[in-house]
């Protein structure tokens, strides 16, 4: 099964399509306070008397700290929620996230908010793309793409550095004497 | 979740100590393990071209956040699975899921304000699994702890693989 480079790109574009389905799927699934699928900004902004007085959950960047007032991004734009009740004291640029009762359409009187710093959102960036090079270099080294099946194969030795010099140097080297 | 490289020395650390044990599980599929490690991140994305962003441009209701549910990384997996040569399909796709597996898990500890985190079998249910709230994903502390136990394997690895020297009795 999936032998061919056609079988291989027609089943991985199926499972494209697949994935493509989940997203307005995930989108749409609905309030369930039971699964804690809460509602939050996307839900609570567009019909706030649905969720008045009952559990919602946010997340923004902060904008004022007294009260503290956080940025929160929905399809339309961008609105201000307030949060009370929160024993936090962020910086303006933190990321807050909220979980609360929603009191009314921009507030929320909250049960437990934690503060995310700006350097900490910085690192997380940095450290990703650090862990996406080392693992794209032990790809690199340890498998190999079969063009006319595009299927991966692992290699007998690993690529070197050498390795792929000379490799480089044979599909586009100059052809001398 | 922690961060992308605490998830990768985890999946490291898993398949490299399975790999003292298990005799076809050698360099590059500790390898796939650590690709599969990737898998849910790629749910982040949503930072380069937000949700909110593509649901306006497309008009319809759209969230990247599918790929970080057990559905959606399913279908990543299996998409990982579909570009493996065929003898690599069933040794590669358990690695690319154990890997992802182990990141979901990893993520199911994290700090949430309301003490809830991943959905583990989404489309199927909903449910947003109870989480110790252990961490952020912006906290190095996972980082360095798993990093100190994957070069602690990685060193028990070389000792283990090490050539005899000369001289050694057989």
């Amino acid at each position: 099964m999936f032998e061919t480079a056609r079988a291989r790109i027609a089943l991985v574009c199926l499972l494209l399509l697949g994935q493509a389905a989940l997203f307005p799927l995930y989108a749409v699934q609905p309030v369930n306070e039971d699964a804690w699928e809460l509602a939050d900004e996307t839900e609570f902004l567009d019909d706030p008397d649905r969720y008045l007085d009952g559990p919602v959950e946010s997340g923004g960047i902060v904008q004022d700290t007294d009260p503290v007032v956080i940025r929160v991004e929905t399809i339309d734009g961008t609105d201000r929620v307030t949060i009370t009740g929160a024993t936090i004291e962020p910086e303006p640029g933190d990321k807050v996230r909220v979980y609360g009762t929603l009191v009314d359409r921009t507030t929320i009187d909250a049960h437990n908010a934690f503060v995310v710093p700006q350097q900490g959102r910085w690192y997380a960036w940095g450290i990703s793309f650090l862990a996406g090079l080392w693992v794209l270099t032990r790809l690199l080294r340890h498998w190999t793409m079969e063009w006319s099946t595009l299927g991966f194969e692992p290699r007998t030795e690993p690529l070197t550095v050498r390795k792929g010099v000379a490799w480089v140097q044979r599909r586009w080297g100059s052809n001398d004497a | 979740m922690p961060d992308l490289l605490a998830h990768v020395f985890i999946a490291y650390g898993l398949c490299r100590v399975a790999s003292w044990r298990v005799e076809w599980l050698t360099t590059p599929y500790v390898t796939l393990g650590m690709v599969g490690a990737f898998i849910p991140d790629i749910v982040k994305i949503d930072l380069a071209l937000p949700s909110e962003t593509v649901e306006g441009l497309l008009g319809v209701p759209f969230d990247w956040g599918s790929l970080a549910t057990g559905g959606g990384t399913l279908l990543s997996v299996c998409i990982g699975l579909v570009l493996l040569g065929s003898s690599e399909r069933r040794r590669g796709g358990l690695l690319l899921g154990v890997g992802a597996g182990s990141h979901l898990l990893a993520d199911s500890l994290l700090l949430t304000p309301t003490g809830r985190s991943v959905q583990l079998v989404w489309p199927l249910s909903q449910y947003r699994v109870p989480s110790p709230g252990l961490y952020l994903s912006t906290q190095p502390e996972p980082m360095f702890l798993t990093g100190a136990i994957a070069l602690l394997i990685w060193g028990v690895h070389r000792y283990r693989t090490r050539e005899p020297k000369l001289g050694d009795a057989s």
